[in-house]
This record gives C-alpha cells, sequence and structure tokens, in this order.
C-alpha cells in the first residue's frame, strides 16, 4: 500500500528514486520489440489497403 | 495476511457468480466447436437448430454471461478482501443483483432456444427478435448495475471508515471497473427500453435503425475495456504477489485506469466507420480519440516488463533477459495470466489496424475481426479469468491448489494458446483474403476465392476441436476444485507496492473530477452526430424476421 | 508523478507512433479522399422501388469507362450481374430495401455497409479482368450466407 504519511518521507522517497532509478533495460528492450511488431503489423495491412 | 479466507457469506455471493460464469463457458464452448464443423462443411446441423441461432447462443453465453458473472463475482471477493467483510447492505446488493440478473438471463436463454431471438448477440434491428429477448437483456444490465451499486456503497463505507487514507488499489480498481459500465450501459439500456422493446411489442411500427446502431456501439466499445480491466487487476495486482515482486507504481496504475475511463467510451464510431450517416469528421474525431485509449494499455505493458524484471533483479537475475529465468513458469496461477498478456500483444496490434480509419476497410466484417476478438476476449481475457479461478474457487471454498491440478492447468493453457493460435491465425488470415464473418458453411456457387477459404475453415475447425478440449479440461479443474479438492486455505495473493515508489497523489481519487471530464469528452464526441442523426432521420423501419 | 526515464522514453516513443499513424490515415483521408465511405443520404426505407435511382437499378455509363452502379440489398440477393470493360471505374450506389447488409467485393476495398433508410457509395476501378464476387457480410437472416452478386470485367 502506497504512503500518506507525513511530507518529510514523501521527500526521502522522492530523493530516494530520482538517484537510485532501478535497472530496467530489459523492460524497455521489451517494449520496444513490442512496439517494433505493431508498427510492421499496421504497415503490413496499410500496404494491403493500398496495394488493392 | 493472505493466509485467511475472506468472510464465508461473501465466498458464496462469489462463488455463485463464477459457477454461472462456468457453465456459460462449457455451454458456449459446444456451440463454438459445432460452429467451426459447420462451417468448415464437416456437418450439416441436426434437428432443424440454425447456425445462427447457435452463434446467437455462443454469443450471449461467453460474450455477455461468462464475462459478466465472472467479473462481479471476481471484484465482490477482491473488495471483500481489500476493504474487509462486505456490509449488510452491499452483500443484500450483491445477491439482489444476481437474482436479476439470472432472472433476465434465463428469459433470454429460453428465447434463444425457441429460436425467436435468432439476431446474434449484437441485436441490429431491424431484424426483430421477440420482446422476451430484449427484457431479458435489460434485466441482466440491470442487475449488474444492482450488484455495482453493491460495490460502490461498500467503497464508500471504507471511505468514510478511513478518513484520507488511500483506498486498497483492488477496490480503487473494481469500482473504476463498474463506473465504467455504469455509463457504458447507459447507451444500450436507451436504445433497448427507449426502442426495441416499445418497437417489438408493436407499440410504435418502425425503429430509427442508425441511432439504434449507435447507441449500441457506445456501449460495444467499453464493453471490452469491463472485460480488460479485471484482466488488468489481476495483472497489476495480484500477479506480482504470486511471482515473488512488488507492485511497480500504485500511481500508475490508477492513472492507467483513469485514462481508460475517460477514453474508451467516446469511441464508439469505430465500429461504424464503414457506414452512412456519420459524417467522415465525426469518424475521424472518433478514431482520434481511440488512439488515446491506447496510451494506458502501452503504460500497462511496461509496468508489467518493469514488475518482472525488477523482481527478477531482486532474486539475483543479471543481463538483458535473466529476469526471464526467475518467473514461476510452474505455476498456474501465474502462467495462464502470463500467456494472456503474451496474446494481448497481437491483439491489441490488431485492434490498432481495424480503428484506422480507412483500413477499416480491409478487414471490417470479416473473419479477421473474430479472430481479433477470440485473442483479446477469449485468450487475453480468459486464460486470465482462468489463472484467477485456480486460486480464487478453493480460496472460497476452502480447499486448495494441489500439485497435480496445478499441472493440468498448465497443461489446459497450452492446450489453448496451441488451439487459439491455429483457429485465430486461420481466421485473421482468411479474413485478410476477404471471407465473411457470422456466415454458415457456404461456397457462393463455388466461386474459386470462395473454395479457396475452406482450408482456412478447416484448420479453424482443427484449432476449435483443440479449444473445444481445453473447456472440458477446464470444467474439470473447476468442478475438482470446487467439491473436491483437499481442503485447507488457499492464498488471496494480493500485491504491495515497491519501496521506492512514490506517494500516490490524491487526484486520481477524486471521482467528481473523473466523472466530470468524462461526461465532458462524451459530450464532445457524440452531441452533434446524435443531433444529427435525430434531425435528418429517415423514415423508420418496420421489424423483420428472417430466419 | 514520478516516471522512470525508460518508461517517458517507451510513451514518448508511442505517442510518435500513434501521431504518425494518425497523421498517414487522416492525410490520406482528407487531402487524397481516401476516406471509409461515409454518404449522407437518406431515403424512405419502405418505398425504395419507388424511388429514384431505385427504380430503376443497374449499370448506368456515365463518362469515359466510368459507371454508377444502383442496387438494391435485400434478402437475399444484390440484384442482375453486372459487366463492365477492363479498367472501367464504377461508382457503387446501394440502399437496403429490408435489413441491414453488408456489401464487399473480396480482393478489393470494396466494403461498406447498407442501412434501411440510407444510401451508401463507393468507388473502385477494376484493373484486371475476371469475376468479381459481391457478397453481404452482415448477418441478415437465415439466406444470409448465399447472398452475393457477380461482376464481369472483360
Ligand atoms: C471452444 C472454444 C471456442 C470456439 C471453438 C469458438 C469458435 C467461434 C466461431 C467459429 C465463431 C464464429 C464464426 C463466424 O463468425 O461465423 C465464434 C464467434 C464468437 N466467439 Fe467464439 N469460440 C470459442 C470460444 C469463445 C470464447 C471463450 C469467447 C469469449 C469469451 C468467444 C466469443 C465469441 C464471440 C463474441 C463471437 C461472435 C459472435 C457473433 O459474431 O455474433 N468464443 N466463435
Ligand atoms: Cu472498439
Ligand atoms: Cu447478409
Amino acid at each position: 500500500m502506497a504512503k500518506l504519511d507525513s511530507a518529510k518521507s514523501f521527500e526521502a522517497e522522492k530523493e530516494h528514486a530520482g538517484k537510485t532509478e532501478p535497472k530496467l533495460n530489459g523492460t524497455l528492450l521489451s517494449v520496444m520489440l513490442v512496439g517494433g511488431f505493431i508498427i510492421l503489423s499496421w504497415i503490413g495491412v496499410y500496404a494491403l489497403y493500398l496495394s488493392r | 495476511m493472505e493466509t485467511t479466507l475472506i468472510n464465508r457469506k461473501d465466498a458464496k455471493l462469489s462463488l455463485a457468480h463464477i459457477y454461472v460464469g462456468f457453465i456459460a463457458v462449457l455451454l458456449g464452448g459446444i456451440a463454438g466447436l459445432l460452429q467451426t464443423f459447420v462451417r468448415s462443411g464437416a456437418i450439416t446441423l441436426p434437428a432443424g437448430i440454425g447456425y445462427y441461432q447457435l452463434l446467437t447462443a455462443h454469443g450471449v453465453l461467453l460474450a455477455l454471461v461468462f464475462t459478466t458473472y465472472f467479473i462481479i463475482g471476481f471484484l465482490y471477493s477482491g473488495i471483500s478482501k481489500t476493504t474487509g467483510t462486505l456490509a449488510e447492505g452491499p452483500r443484500k446488493l450483491g445477491w439482489a443483483g444476481y437474482y436479476v440478473m439470472t432472472t433476465g438471463t434465463v428469459i433470454t436463454t429460453i428465447m434463444i432456444l425457441t429460436n425467436d431471438a435468432s439476431v446474434l448477440y449484437t441485436f441490429y434491428a431491424p431484424l426483430q427478435a421477440s420482446p422476451w429477448f430484449y427484457i431479458g437483456l435489460a434485466l441482466v444490465v440491470i442487475g449488474s448495475w444492482i450488484s455495482g451499486a453493491g460495490m460502490f456503497r461498500q467503497y464508500r463505507n471504507w471511505k468514510k471508515a478511513n478518513p484520507g487514507q488511500l483506498s486498497p488499489l483492488f477496490s480503487f480498481m473494481a469500482v473504476m471497473t463498474m463506473l465504467l459500465w455504469l455509463i457504458a450501459t447507459l447507451g444500450v439500456a436507451a436504445t433497448v427500453v427507449l426502442q426495441l422493446i416499445p418497437w417489438s411489442f408493436g407499440w410504435v411500427d418502425t425503429i430509427n435503425v442508425l441511432l439504434s446502431r449507435t447507441l449500441f456501439w457506445y456501449f460495444g466499445h467499453p464493453l471490452v475495456y469491463f472485460w480488460l480491466l479485471p484482466a488488468y487487476i489481476c495483472w497489476y495486482v495480484i500477479i506480482p504477489k504470486i511471482i515473488g515482486g512488488k507492485i511497480f507504481s500504485d500511481s500508475l496504475a490508477r492513472l492507467s485506469f483513469v485514462l481508460f475511463l475517460l477514453f474508451s467510451i467516446p469511441v464508439g464510431f469505430h465500429h461504424q466507420l464503414l457506414e452512412s450517416g456519420v459524417s467522415h469528421t465525426w469518424k475521424f474525431i472518433q478514431v482520434t480519440l481511440t488512439f488515446m485509449v491506447i496510451v494506458p494499455s502501452l503504460m500497462t505493458a511496461f509496468s508489467l516488463f518493469a514488475t518482472f524484471e525488477l523482481s527478477g533483479r531482486q532474486k539475483g537475475a543479471r543481463g538483458l533477459f535473466g529476469w526471464v529465468k526467475k518467473l514461476p513458469w510452474k505455476d498456474a496461477r501465474f502462467f495462464a495470466p502470463f500467456m494472456g498478456m503474451l496474446i494481448f500483444i497481437p491483439a491489441g496490434a490488431g485492434g490498432i489496424i481495424n480503428a484506422s480509419n480507412q483500413l477499416n476497410q480491409v478487414i471490417h466484417n470479416t473473419l479477421w475481426v473474430t479472430g481479433h476478438f477470440h485473442l483479446t476476449v477469449a485468450t487475453s481475457v480468459a486464460l486470465t479469468f482462468f489463472g484467477i479461478a485456480y486460486w480464487l474457487i478453493p480460496h472460497l471454498t476452502g480447499r486448495t491448489l494441489t500439485k497435480k491440478i496445478n499441472l493440468l492447468a498448465n497443461i489446459q493453457t497450452i492446450i489453448w494458446v496451441v488451439g487459439m493460435a491455429m483457429m485465430s491465425g486461420a481466421m485473421h488470415t482468411v479474413g485478410l483474403l476477404g471471407a465473411p464473418r457470422r456466415t454458415a458453411y457456404t461456397t457462393y456457387g463455388d466461386y474459386p476465392d470462395a473454395l479457396g477459404w475452406i482450408p482456412y475453415e478447416v484448420a479453424m475447425a482443427v484449432g476449435g476441436s483443440f479449444l473445444f478440449i481445453g473447456i472440458l479440461v477446464l470444467i474439470y479443474i473447476v468442478v475438482h476444485l470446487s467439491f473436491f479438492a483437499p481442503k485447507g486455505v488457499e492464498a488471496y495473493p494480493i500485491g504491495e507496492v515497491a519501496d521506492q515508489a512514490e506517494r500516490t497523489p490524491a487526484i486520481l481519487e477524486n471521482w467528481k473530477l473523473w466523472i466530470g471530464v468524462c461526461v465532458a469528452l462524451i459530450l464532445f464526441a457524440y452531441t452533434i452526430p446524435i443531433m444529427e442523426i435525430i434531425e435528418n432521420a429517415p423514415p423508420g423501419s418496420p421489424g423483420f424476421r428472417l430466419w | 508523478m514520478h516516471m522512470h526515464k525508460y518508461e517517458k522514453i517507451w510513451l514518448i516513443f508511442g505517442g510518435i507512433t500513434l501521431i504518425v499513424f494518425l497523421s498517414v490515415i487522416g492525410v490520406s483521408a482528407f487531402a487524397m479522399g481516401h476516406h471509409p465511405p461515409s454518404d449522407m443520404t437518406t431515403i424512405d426505407p419502405e418505398k425504395v422501388k419507388e424511388t429514384a435511382p431505385f427504380d430503376d437499378p443497374g449499370l448506368k455509363k456515365i463518362g469515359d469507362n466510368e459507371y454508377e452502379a444502383v442496387m438494391v440489398a435485400q434478402a437475399f440477393m444484390f440484384g442482375e450481374p453486372l459487366e463492365v470493360p477492363k479498367g472501367a471505374t464504377v461508382h457503387f450506389k446501394v440502399t437496403s430495401a429490408d435489413v441491414v447488409h453488408g456489401f464487399s467485393i473480396p480482393g478489393t476495398n470494396v466494403n461498406m455497409m447498407i442501412t434501411p433508410g440510407h444510401i451508401n457509395t463507393i468507388t473502385h476501378t477494376f484493373d484486371e479482368a475476371g469475376e468479381f464476387l459481391i457478397i453481404c457480410n452482415e448477418y441478415c437472416g437465415v439466406g444470409h450466407q448465399a447472398m452475393s452478386g457477380r461482376i464481369e470485367v472483360n
């Protein structure tokens, strides 16, 4: 559960989050692959539309 | 915490819903199997059953009955889990809703069985079913509103008892789902109660067809988000716990649900792109709004991968994809929903194509569309619901998911994915070739192109057979978990938020604000086109019974 | 609200992709006229056979290898087969005399809904010779799977 404590701990959290962003290289590559798949399928059907 | 069972009375309410849902899956699955056999020319239906009668039953049982019952059962259980035992009022509303919905379902089913309603689950006028078919559907919707009111009340009680506190994520998402449903169903309720029922009783002679279709599709698109959001609840809240990780970000999860509420309703014209009477401009405006609703799904994709990667790295995974190996592949509670997520990638890509204005001409009303929603609702959503059932049913019945049943559930998932890849893959391909959906066996007088579709229809039947076996395995598991599995305590997995995630802004829970923006967007997208539809209306249509 | 740097990259990338998709279809529709069919003309659905031009359906030559094909969709037929020369541009003008029908020619972009009370129009140029099939792709009743028409291009 997210905390609604004091503003102080909020600031601390923010700093913490800002300094040590977790390592998510695999995530970025994965979503980019998803994006690539979407773009390729879209272009495929668009090409079909143009060719008909 | 998750080792305590939810209140037994609440469990009973949830179970009653879930059982009806799975009975619908079994009956609908039988219809689906027969459809694939008819379409490929392998059989003709006995005893005067019509293909379209069967298809009406399949659509109503699976798309409307299974989904709605399972969703309400699941959401009630999670609300009881996260906000505490249901108060008397909300529980009574839950049961009232259940009985009203079930009355409606029975009436509707009888009308389909007596062949008085072979109008398919979208019941487009001016095909005219028996008035009782529409009355049954209206009762299902009204019942679901009563259930929704119960959830809203439970949530309000919790807010009152915990002033200034952020609500549990599950309950927030459940309320958002039911709110979306409430606003969306106003459209279908309007056409059913104000147009279809008076017209089918003969109180009025004719109906405004385009208005009825527009009101239907005002509801039809958010309907698919009503199916999807509970699956997203599982992905956001339940899965992190099962894989031993944390919820990536509470605020981003809530933000994505807010965006779904805002942008999933003012977009219905993307189902009417090829019809007369709606101007190019308004179609394109709604296409643009449709693209906005893709954004929260992009956010979800990131959050899910991030949850997996973070938990994997915490367990010592290294490299770009080391975390993949740390996922609990053998745990059916994870594996089934995970395959659902994976299938959502091609499903979502297909959806973007469908909504792309004139690209819709390539696929509209072809089997591509049927292939598309068997990926979205019949795989992404269905597999996630199955995955939920594997722990939820034993949790509710006070039994446990044994190793053996867990293995069987994994086999079920594989059968489903393989069968669906075949059936949906064939549907997508033959759809691009132009084969129409909702069409019984035909070769159009041995027209060569249509003959060329038959092999794909055979592939659909093979895939459909896998799927049907999958349904039998599923039903065996459900029955076993309900009545025969060993007694014990099955956990209700509710995830916790990652330490580094920051505080959730209170604005995300400002319901007045979001309902206001939602209504404003709907008024923007629909006021002018609906005024035009009414002002320029042609003389109405009488009813037809062409089956 | 804090967002991971990579998530920002992803959402910007996704957002730009969606804007590009929208621009491509928007320009193609509004600047080049490739709109999906959206005719605004209405008709009395119970008087289709008495209303011009549907009182006299069929093919009419309106220009140099350019034709108008006036058709009435009704359970479960589209009317007489059509015959046009290769390279002909055909403007289909269709309405329904009963329920909702579909109108599609597999292998082409011809695909539209025919709702009673409304007229719908779409244009296609037949660059190749051969026999084309018109099919109804919206459920319209027990004979829906038989509802088709032919276009001979030679
Ligand atoms: C045994 C598993 C299944 C098989 C074999 C199957 C097969 C089919 C077939 C062949 C069609 C119709 C094709 C046509 O347009 O003529 C169809 C339509 C449909 N299916 Fe399934 N399906 C299965 C499971 C599901 C599930 C689990 C859902 C939803 C949760 C679902 C939802 C639908 C819907 C909404 C339609 C459209 C009905 C309509 O067009 O009116 N199906 N299915
Ligand atoms: Cu939609
Ligand atoms: Cu038809």
